[in-house]
């Protein structure tokens, strides 16, 4: 029937994930308490991609062209697909019963992948921790914290309810939130866009020559602690907070409205080599140094 | 002697190169005057002259058709009746530029400049426009895509993986062809006049609703309105499902958007008071395009 519809290549593409599927069904039953532990063979920069419902997602770059997963299901009723190619590497989590209990949803992965890999990696309700990678990447949460480390590619980073927390990247960042907190830490990036509706944002470092930040928040807070030594032009707007700069600044431009309901800040700290720019609805911006 | 000899025989060289010329009626008076001198060269123009005579007296004969069949085999063998060259060229081009191997392309493009001034140019077009940078469209367009989609039930229910592995495979294009159309639609509608686009608003579901109809007064831009409208319809869509949702992942969905309507409703509060007020106007269209990708991604995620 299927062979009347559709080509013999498309027979033999859909064959081979459910070929790997059925054996990474019969090889987690094998192991103890549903653990799958695999090594594939891939390129250097594959794409990796992730599709889980709850649990905890670990993805660490590491410099072997290999993909290493080990992932345990917590019900034989969760089902992992799997896609193995050299250049793309692809896992989904679905559930076999829609009637599964919430805490039997789980599928904790952790995964090593080349450094170069491109990374998606979408977990609703788990928690996402990312490190070591070096292209570009997109990970999303629902209502789960994210992680990541030490990442030099482009990062897109969303987590509807969930915190997210930005160490030591270089590449570009995008990171969005709504209730969710913002932690940046120690960022040697060039553009830096961070917002959330109700979440604080704090940032924690220095900012980069021709470096571009904006952050912006609704009802938060907005923190920024960094060295005296740092150069930037700084745009401070809030509607109905106040803006705390503690920082000395030359060039320096400050306003209110006559009622009272706007206050910014313009200014130029050392040099201006960076831009930064801050935006509140009627939270508190902050700027202060770093001891 | 010999010098004799040679002379004779370059006049009887001279006389056998000009003689298909003459017997062909062109005036050379050598051949005339190399026959009276030369008997064996007179002897064989006599020959020729009386074959000539003869074959002139002969009937007019048409040639069978097999003769004629032979002959068009004979020329079609050797290419005579084949596609001229450049407009063989012109059908394998787009196969070429695709990257398919066509050495006539390459062979013809040397032997015909008119050819090769289209392969230049077509060369040079396509390195400028690999050249020129990606633009990702705005959250706001794959917002309204996605509310347009799901109006249409592109997203249906979810289905067994066996199924959803099949209608990956069997049909991979459907989407993005529905997408590419629904692209066409909002540009379209995006290019509408103002004036049209605010009165299409005004008029319709978003001037429905109480904050739908204070938004379009507090923003008079046509892509604002358009924005209002798409998060409607994604609400509404998303109403119509929510009973599917896990629990859990619909308190998270609820609880986000609540805090947006609270600071949509923050905003437009201010920019009644206000209405220059930029960064209101600024925030709330920033609730909008979040409360937009918000509800997309519940209704991405309540499929699965």
């Amino acid at each position: 029937m299927i062979r009347t519809i559709v080509s013999l290549k498309s027979v033999r593409h859909i064959l081979r994930p459910l070929v790997l599927m059925l054996l990474s069904a019969a090889v987690i039953w094998a192991a103890d308490e549903g653990r799958l532990e695999k090594t594939f063979d891939t390129t250097r920069e594959p794409r990796v991609s992730l599709n889980s419902l709850k649990g905890i997602v670990i993805v660490r770059g590491w410099d072997r062209a290999q993909v290493h997963v080990v992932y345990v299901v917590a019900s034989p009723r969760v089902e992992v697909d799997s896609e193995i190619l050299p250049d793309k590497v692809h896992f989904d989590t679905h559930l076999l019963d829609a009637a599964l209990p919430s805490n039997q949803q789980a599928v904790d992965y952790t995964l090593d992948v080349p450094a170069g890999a491109t990374l998606e990696i979408r977990n609703p309700q788990g928690k996402i921790l990312v490190q070591g990678m070096q292209a570009d990447a997109s990970v999303q949460s629902v209502g789960a914290d994210i992680s990541i480390r030490d990442y030099s590619g482009h990062l897109m980073v969303h987590s509807i309810a969930g915190d997210i927390d930005v160490i030591r990247t270089s590449g570009n960042v995008e990171a969005y939130s709504v209730t969710g907190n913002l932690h940046f830490v120690s960022p040697l990036t060039t553009r830096l866009h961070g917002s959330t509706t109700s979440g604080r944002i704090l940032y924690e470092g220095d900012f980069m020559e021709r470096g571009d930040y904006i952050l912006s928040d609704y009802s938060g807070d907005v923190d920024i602690v960094c060295p005296a030594s740092a150069s930037y032009t700084l745009s401070a707007k809030t509607l109905k907070g106040k803006v705390i700069n503690t920082m000395p600044m030359t060039h320096r431009r400050e306003s209110a409205s006559p009622l009272g309901t706007s206050n910014s800040l313009l200014g130029t700290h050392n040099t201006g080599k960076a831009t930064v720019e801050l935006t509140s609805f009627s939270g508190t911006i902050r700027i202060h140094p770093q001891y | 002697m010999e010098a004799n000899r040679n002379e004779a025989f370059a006049a009887c060289s001279r006389f056998a190169s000009e003689l298909e010329a003459y017997l062909e009626g062109e005036s050379r008076p050598f051949i005339a005057s190399h026959s009276r001198d030369c008997m064996s060269c007179g002897a064989m123009l006599a020959d020729l002259l009386s074959i000539q005579r003869a074959a002139r007296d002969l009937p007019l004969e048409e040639p069978s058709h097999m003769v004629w069949t032979n002959v068009r085999a004979r020329l079609e063998a050797e290419g005579a009746f084949g596609i001229p060259p450049c407009t063989q060229f012109g059908e394998e081009l787009e196969a070429y530029l695709e990257g398919e191997s066509r050495p006539f392309i390459i062979s013809h493009s040397q032997d015909c400049a008119t050819c090769a001034n289209l392969l230049a140019d077509l060369q040079s077009i396509r390195q400028a426009a690999r050249e020129l940078p990606l633009e990702e469209p705005s959250r706001v367009v794959w917002a309204n895509v996605r509310a347009r989609l799901e109006a249409e039930g592109a997203f249906g229910t979810p289905v067994s993986g066996w199924r959803q592995l099949l209608a990956r495979r069997v049909f991979p294009h459907a989407i993005p062809v529905g997408v590419l159309a629904l692209l066409v639609l909002l540009g379209s509608v995006l290019t509408l006049p103002s004036n049209s686009m605010y009165r299409w608003d005004t008029s319709n579901e978003v001037a429905g609703s109480p904050a739908g109809a204070q938004m379009a007064s507090a923003m008079p831009a046509a892509e604002d309105g358009a924005l209002v409208r798409v998060v409607s319809d994604l609400e509404s869509n998303f109403k119509a499902s929510e009973a599917s949702m896990a629990p859990d992942l619909k308190a998270t969905y609820e609880k986000s958007l609540v805090s947006l309507d609270g600071s949509i409703r923050e905003c437009l509060d201010s920019l009644q008071h206000e209405p220059g007020n930029t960064l209101a106007h600024d925030y709330l269209l920033t609730a909008y395009t979040r409360k937009a990708e918000i509800l997309s991604s519940a209704l991405e995620f309540e499929g699965r």
